[in-house]
């Protein structure tokens, strides 16, 4: 079983919540934005009383997401960054390659609707690059999108074309004005609102002096190529409201003495031999 | 004979962005031995997208050493015209409105020259160099 936790950590020392929440859902790579902490400080988290043996798999070049793992670094390669953005090939010892494309991409603060949909453009161009490198598409994508699963950036064909239907998505492609485009799934659809089994959303914010109010969003999203879904299962991934005892909620919002996002933790079962 | 009512532009002293781009990228790559290889990648915008600028360059560099390992240095939005555009500096986290050749360039050498770059080009070279 392939686990991946991916989390938002605003700028917070959160090593002991990081290290509690990779040992209770048996982490094995961990992504972390926003994440201030020295090297060190996330590595006497993770692997606190001398029992783990995470190490970070750092990026040749800065990035805005980092790697951790417990499994050798060596299964880490990194085949593309462009500093929001950071594209990993996980070779585990059991079960075939994977790519992994992390990101936080641009804030909406500092990005309109038009620059985030040319983010999800790019971001998808150096996918598919790494695709056809590797030769194969066993490919998530992981991180803070900073757009929910119905912008346009995440539907659109020349942005993620990531789909909330898995029938939809293992039609594999669709061809738009001559020019084919390839389906990623989008199982974040499926955690929208309150009656999704988890929180509402991964970030809230209550925009309250605006007419257009979504109060949760779903800024932090996990993305599967079809060729992945045989290894996925609705229930591998969940939207953490809480780490051991410690609620991430209070009184129904975010509890931001942790960070103002939640964490996602996703399994995959890759070990089994990909086709 | 057909009288011609066109006037044809002298461009023989015209170097456009993408012009200087390749020339950076292969200046990067002379000047690390092949260690270090400049790749100029063009990208168009869809229709979907705002229409201010319908082309993009975007300048990386790749490893050999590291099985073709690629950054993304910067990209450049533009229009047919070339100018105006938009440089944005992928690790400075900076963009800037170019009008002219002088302002690209100037750009390409503030960029290059800044403590990052440079601090992204020697992390390249000594993780190439111990794996050679």
């Amino acid at each position: 079983m392939t686990v991946l936790m991916f989390w938002n950590i605003a700028k917070r020392d959160l090593s002991k919540e990081i290290g509690e929440a990779c040992r209770e859902h048996r982490v094995e790579v961990l992504i972390l934005a926003e994440c201030a902490l020295s090297t060190k400080q996330v590595l006497v988290g993770l692997n606190g009383d001398g029992g783990g043996r995470y190490e970070e798999v750092s990026s040749p070049v800065p990035s805005r997401v980092r790697f951790f793992t417990n499994l050798p670094s060596s299964c880490l390669l990194s085949l593309e960054d462009s500093g929001k953005i950071s594209i990993r090939s996980l070779q585990p010892p059991l079960g075939k390659e994977i790519i992994i494309a992390a990101a936080h991409l641009s804030s909406k603060l500092h990005a309109d609707p038009y620059d985030q949909h040319h983010g999800a453009s790019m971001m998808r161009e150096m996918i598919v690059r790494a695709e056809r490198k590797a030769g194969h598409r066993h490919t998530i994508v992981i991180g803070d999108l900073n757009m929910n699963p119905f912008e346009a950036g995440m539907v659109g064909a020349n942005g993620f074309h990531a789909m909330c239907d898995k029938n939809v998505a293992s039609k594999g492609s669709r061809v738009v004005q001559g020019r084919e485009y390839d389906f990623f799934y989008n199982p974040m659809w499926s955690r929208l609102g309150d009656d999704s089994g988890g929180p509402p959303g991964t970030y809230y914010f209550n925009n309250g002096g605006s007419l257009l109010n979504h109060f949760w969003e779903t800024f932090d999203q996990i993305l599967l190529r079809p060729e992945l879904l045989p290894f996925y299962k609705s229930d591998g991934l969940k939207v953490l409201d809480r780490i051991a005892d410690k609620p991430l909620l209070k009184n129904g919002v975010i509890d931001r003495s942790y960070s103002d996002h939640l964490p996602l933790v996703i399994q995959l079962d890759t070990e089994r031999e990909l086709s | 004979m057909t009288e011609s009512f066109w006037t044809i532009p002298d461009t023989t002293n015209l170097r456009t962005p993408v012009t200087i781009l390749k020339e950076q990228a292969e200046a990067v790559t002379q000047a690390t031995n092949g260690v270090l290889n400049g790749e100029i990648r063009a990208y168009s915008r869809n229709s979907l997208e705002r229409a201010d600028f319908k082309s993009g360059t975007q300048l990386a560099i790749t490893v050999p050493f590291l099985k073709d390992y690629s950054v993304i240095l910067l990209n450049y939005d533009h229009n047919i015209t070339m100018y105006p555009g938009v440089i944005k500096d992928n690790f400075g986290n900076n963009s800037f409105i170019i009008n002219n050749e002088l302002e690209f360039v100037n750009s390409l050498k503030d960029i290059f020259s800044s403590e990052k770059t440079k601090m992204i080009l020697a992390n390249l070279l000594s993780q190439a160099n111990a794996a050679a």
